[in-house]
């Protein structure tokens, strides 16, 4: 078995790393249980990262971390642990100096797949992105790889599923118009999405109602 | 007391105003955020890839937060033009700057879209 990511490979061979935190925990937590991660289908946030361990002069916290667009923490990111300490400060040596140390233990979305899946998804991805950076329209290579169309808006929007290339997931294809240029883009969107107005709406931080009532696009 | 409340706040999100322009989406807000800070200029978004600009054209001032360009008031009626989308027409207001996202399914996380 094959454990499939997407992730720089230097990096993903460091599963267990250290990084330093700004804050202070102000209190002695007790220990607690980290829940398994859940299965990619099932994580209801795209954004969540790892189970962590964060130690400090009162002892040892597991954590959940939650981060904000990125999967790796770096120096100054914006994190949150879900227990309810927060940094906004980003990350710094500062934490180190205090005596804490956080350790990332497993990520949410590694998974584990055979090695023949793991090429297969590798093929398609770099299809994909090659095909998205040409700006070449993809109907003929998601019909080859198993996508159906869900359904096509008045807007010109539409959207694909494609079942069975990430055993358990079946993943969403949005593919748009742009209203200047008439160009065509497409773009993956989150699992959960139904319907492709859904899907841009998404994109923009909207609602459906919202996008459909925009004032001007263009 | 506080369904008043709710209804006044779905009031004025039903009556703010909404734009899209490319990889841009154009929100009216009551306030710009006092820590926003002022920053000179008319280009509200400029391509890393493309080197192609959002640019306001008009009287208006663009304001930063966390190094970002994020808001921006129309002191009177503007066009914002690009090289590549159709020019839209801003009315005066106050204006927050959100930036179109993608999903990256085989990563499994959100990023935001500089074209």
């Amino acid at each position: 078995m094959t454990e499939y990511t997407t992730q720089d490979k230097s990096k993903m061979s460091r599963i267990i790393f250290e990084i330093d935190i700004e804050g202070i925990v102000s209190e002695k937590k007790e220990l607690q249980l980290v829940d398994e991660p859940l299965p990619m289908s099932e994580n209801p946030d795209p954004n969540w990262v790892c189970d962590a361990v964060l130690t400090d002069r009162f002892g040892t916290i597991p954590l959940t971390l939650w981060k904000r667009d990125a999967l790796d923490v770096q120096v100054g990111d914006y994190i949150r642990i879900e227990s309810g300490h927060a940094w906004h400060g980003g990350v710094t040596k500062g934490y180190e100096e205090l005596g804490g140390r956080l350790r990332i233990i497993s990520r949410a979305n590694s998974q584990r797949v055979s090695e023949e899946t793991y090429d297969r998804i590798k093929r398609f991805e770099e299809e994909f992105y090659r095909l998205k950076e040409n700006n070449v329209d993809p109907d003929l290579f998601l019909s080859q790889n198993g996508a159906k169309l869900v359904d096509a808006s008045r807007r010109g929007n539409e959207l694909y599923e494609l079942p069975g290339l990430v055993p358990e997931r079946t993943l969403k294809i949005l593919k748009y118009k742009d209203p200047s240029t008439q160009q065509i883009y497409f773009c993956f969107v989150p699992d959960y999405i139904e319907r492709p107005d859904e899907g841009m709406a998404w994109k923009f931080h909207l609602t459906e109602e919202e996008y459909e009532n925009l004032n001007q696009e263009a | 007391m506080w369904t008043i409340v709710r209804y006044m706040v779905q009031l004025c999100n039903d009556i703010m105003k909404l734009f899209r322009h490319g990889d841009l989406l154009i929100r009216e807000v009551l306030e710009i955020p006092g820590p926003a800070v002022f920053v000179a200029g008319n280009v509200i978004a400029q391509g890393e890839k493309t080197g192609h600009h959002h640019v306001l054209n008009g009287f208006s001032k663009i304001f930063q937060m966390n190094g970002e360009i994020k808001y921006f008031e129309a002191k009177e009626d503007l066009t914002l033009t690009h090289q590549e989308h159709n020019t839209i027409e801003i009315p005066v207001g106050k204006y927050v700057i959100e930036h179109e996202r993608e999903y990256n399914a085989l990563e499994n996380i959100v990023e935001e879209v500089f074209d």
